[in-house]
Parts: structure tokens; C-alpha cells; sequence
């Protein structure tokens, strides 16, 4: 984990949530999400974040990825859907991992 | 009832039996059947099959769990029938193996890839540049809008390390333990010992074998071929019944559950444990 630090829910992160399936309720209400990792990697801007469920959303160029891409298992190693026989260590790594093969083995 | 199916060691056959299976895929490539088991493939991973409320596992409709064995299983024997409805030869066509077990340290070198084609070129993005599929079109998942696209030719990228000797799991007794998925413990789970290696062939071929459409590399099945045999010869040891759990698991791995995203059929893995039933069988078991 590079950089952990807790925002208030604000607009722009209301929806990454919701698309994610998190309830529309009103932002105050809502408990803090952490952003776990933010990087540029190969050209495009990632962000990765952890709702307070334990879902792990990632968004690209500010798009975020769709569900299932990500996900955290027991033991703290992250795996993919798309990429679904070699965990990774931590979500940053799944991602970089992810775009080097975008456009290859799958479109993200 | 139609002549018992061999599956062969792939170094065992005949040219002209392999070239009927390269034919024969061939012709379900055409016709598009080939290219549906990508697909499902694919689909059946997307498939997460989990306890209400459950987090912190992969487990979905084909690995991470016990179904691992009879989905694939499943999959060959179907795709097996197909090839054969093409192939209409004698002895009817069976789908090869790839011991790689036998070959673990060397395998980059196999002579598996002067059958099937070799690495990729780099120079061409890891395509493979040879043998009989290097012209064909894979399907990839375009996950920004939830659909099948094509992309030519098929990847490959060799790792470098040797591949992991199933000889340790084939001595663990029970097929698999709680919580059924990959945090099975893997010295008592057969299973999750299993797929571990399986998962490891998958990374170390690399290209397309990454991804949830890896049977878009031929390859895939004979290397399935291989895990089935494997798991066919546990049984003859370990018990053609062995199988957990029988109730109390996750949706669509409990032994009489039906199993999702396969072809239509009552597939469990209860029916799918008797593997003679299905009419086909291996040269050797291991």
C-alpha cells in the first residue's frame, strides 16, 4: 500500500461508489472511503479505492473498472476476473498487471 | 453405445490421428463451436459462486472450488463429443494430453510445440508464428462494454521456471476441505493442491493460458486432458466416490448441485465422478 488516506464522501467519489452498487444515500451519511493507491502507470491514471464493505474498485483515466475485476481474497493477495490463475500482492500491482495486457488479452 | 473413447498421450499418437484432431478443431473453429467454450470459459469464471454475504474468495462456477474437477471435466467430454460429430473417423477421435508432469523442468523445450506451435514473437506481441492454429482468431472480453471482440492469432509468452510435480497431491487423501476455496489448506485438500499446479501451467505459457478466455490457445485442452487424467488416477486410489462436499457447500459444488455456465444438461458432480460411465478413458493412468 503506498498511500492510504480517508476522504469524506464528496461528489466525484459518491460516484465511483455508486457504480460499484453502493446505496445513494445522502453523501454526509456515508462512511469514509480510503483510497488505497493512486499512480500513473503505461499512459493512463489509476485510482484505486476500498469502500467500507471491503470492495475494492479501481477506476482508469477516471472510468471505473467493472466489478469482479478486482477483488481481495483471505489471505490479502488481490486477483482478477480477467487475469484469474496468478493472484498479485497488492490491488496497484493487479492494476499494473491488468494494463499491460489491455488491448492484448482483454479490453479493460 | 458408441467405441470407448482413448485419450492418448499427444507424443503417443499417430500423425495422422493428430492431424484428425487438428482438423477436426479446426472445423468447430469455423462453425463457431469452438469459440463457445471460450466464451463460457470466461463466463463461468465472471460466475462468482458464493455464500450469502461471502467476500474474500475467487471462487466461481469452474475453479476456486470443488467443481473445479467435473466442470472441466464436463468440458472435455462435451467438446470431445463435438470433435468427434466432425471427425466421423475410427477409433473415435479423443481429446490428447500434454503430460507436462513428465516434463516439468524442461517443458519450454517440449516437443508439444513443434505439434501445436511454439512461443510468441515477441516482435509480434507474442503471437505465435507457427504450427497449425497461427492463423486463427481468438475472442477477447471487452469488459468497458460487456462483449466478445476478435483479436488475431494466439499469444504465447514462455516463463521461465519449471512447472510443479503433482507427485505430492496425488498423495493427499480427501478430494477437498472447508472453505472450498483457494484457502482450501492445500496439504489435505487434493483439490486445491491441484489446481495450485494447474494454475501454475496456465502463468508459465503464458499469453492468452493468462486469461479467463484461455481456450482461446488450444493448448488449454491439452493440458485439462492432463489434469483430468490426473484426477482420474487419484480416484482409482483414493475412491472413484471421493468427492466433498456433499451438502453444506457453496452454491453449484455441492455433489448433487447442478453446475452453471455449461452446454444444457443435469451436469453435477456427482454424475461426472465416474469418469468409465462417460465411455472414455486414458492409455495410462499416471
Amino acid at each position: 500500500m503506498r498511500r492510504r488516506d480517508f476522504l469524506k464522501y464528496s461528489a466525484s467519489v459518491a460516484a465511483v461508489a455508486a457504480a460499484g452498487g453502493a446505496t445513494r444515500i445522502a453523501a454526509a451519511q456515508e462512511p469514509p472511503i480510503t483510497v488505497l493507491e493512486e499512480f500513473d502507470h503505461l499512459g493512463h491514471h489509476v485510482k484505486i479505492v476500498e469502500t467500507p464493505g471491503g470492495v475494492l474498485q479501481a477506476s482508469v483515466d477516471g472510468r471505473v473498472l467493472a466489478p469482479g475485476v478486482l477483488a481481495r481474497l483471505k489471505n490479502g493477495k488481490v486477483i482478477s476476473a480477467l487475469l484469474p490463475f496468478q493472484p498479485q500482492p497488492t490491488p496497484g500491482a493487479m492494476v499494473r498487471s491488468l494494463l499491460s495486457h489491455d488491448g492484448q488479452l482483454f479490453i479493460l | 453405445m458408441p467405441d470407448l473413447t482413448l485419450r492418448r498421450n499427444a507424443y503417443s499418437m499417430s500423425s495422422t490421428d493428430w492431424n484428425r484432431f487438428v482438423q477436426a478443431l479446426r472445423k468447430l473453429k469455423a462453425n463457431g463451436t469452438y469459440d463457445a467454450w471460450t466464451r463460457r470459459h470466461h463466463q463461468a469464471i465472471m460466475d462468482l459462486t458464493l455464500y450469502p454475504g461471502e467476500t474474500g474468495t475467487g471462487r466461481n462456477a469452474a475453479h476456486r472450488g470443488p467443481s473445479f474437477g467435473p466442470w472441466h471435466r464436463v468440458a472435455l467430454r462435451q467438446l470431445e463429443l463435438q470433435l468427434q460429430a466432425v471427425d466421423k473417423g475410427t477409433p473415435p477421435l479423443g481429446i490428447p494430453y500434454w503430460a507436462w508432469d513428465t516434463e516439468a523442468a524442461s517443458w519450454q523445450t517440449a516437443r508439444l510445440w513443434t505439434m501445436i506451435g511454439g512461443n510468441g514473437d515477441p516482435a509480434q506481441g507474442w503471437r505465435v508464428p507457427t504450427g497449425p492454429f497461427a492463423a486463427w482468431t481468438s475472442v477477447i472480453w471487452n469488459a468497458a462494454t460487456n462483449r466478445f471482440v476478435s483479436r488475431a492469432g494466439i499469444l504465447r509468452q514462455f516463463g521461465t521456471d519449471g512447472l510443479i510435480s503433482p507427485a505430492g497431491t496425488m498423495q493427499i487423501p480427501t478430494y477437498d476441505v472447508a472453505p472450498w476455496n483457494e484457502s482450501s489448506n492445500r496439504t489435505v485438500s487434493f483439490r486445491c493442491d491441484l489446481e495450485g499446479g494447474h494454475d501454475y501451467v496456465h502463468v508459465q505459457i503464458g499469453g492468452d493460458m493468462l486469461a479467463g478466455t484461455a481456450p482461446n490457445d488450444p493448448v488449454f485442452w491439452l493440458h485439462h486432458a492432463n489434469i483430468d487424467r490426473l484426477w482420474a488416477t487419484w480416484q482409482t486410489s483414493k475412491g472413484i466416490t471421493n468427492y466433498q462436499p456433499t451438502s453444506g457447500g457453496p452454491p453449484s459444488h455441492n455433489l448433487n448441485d447442478r453446475m452453471r455456465d455449461l452446454p444444457p444438461g443435469s451436469w453435477t458432480p456427482a454424475n461426472q465422478l465416474n469418469w468409465g460411465a462417460s465411455n472414455y478413458t486414458y492409455d495410462v493412468l499416471r
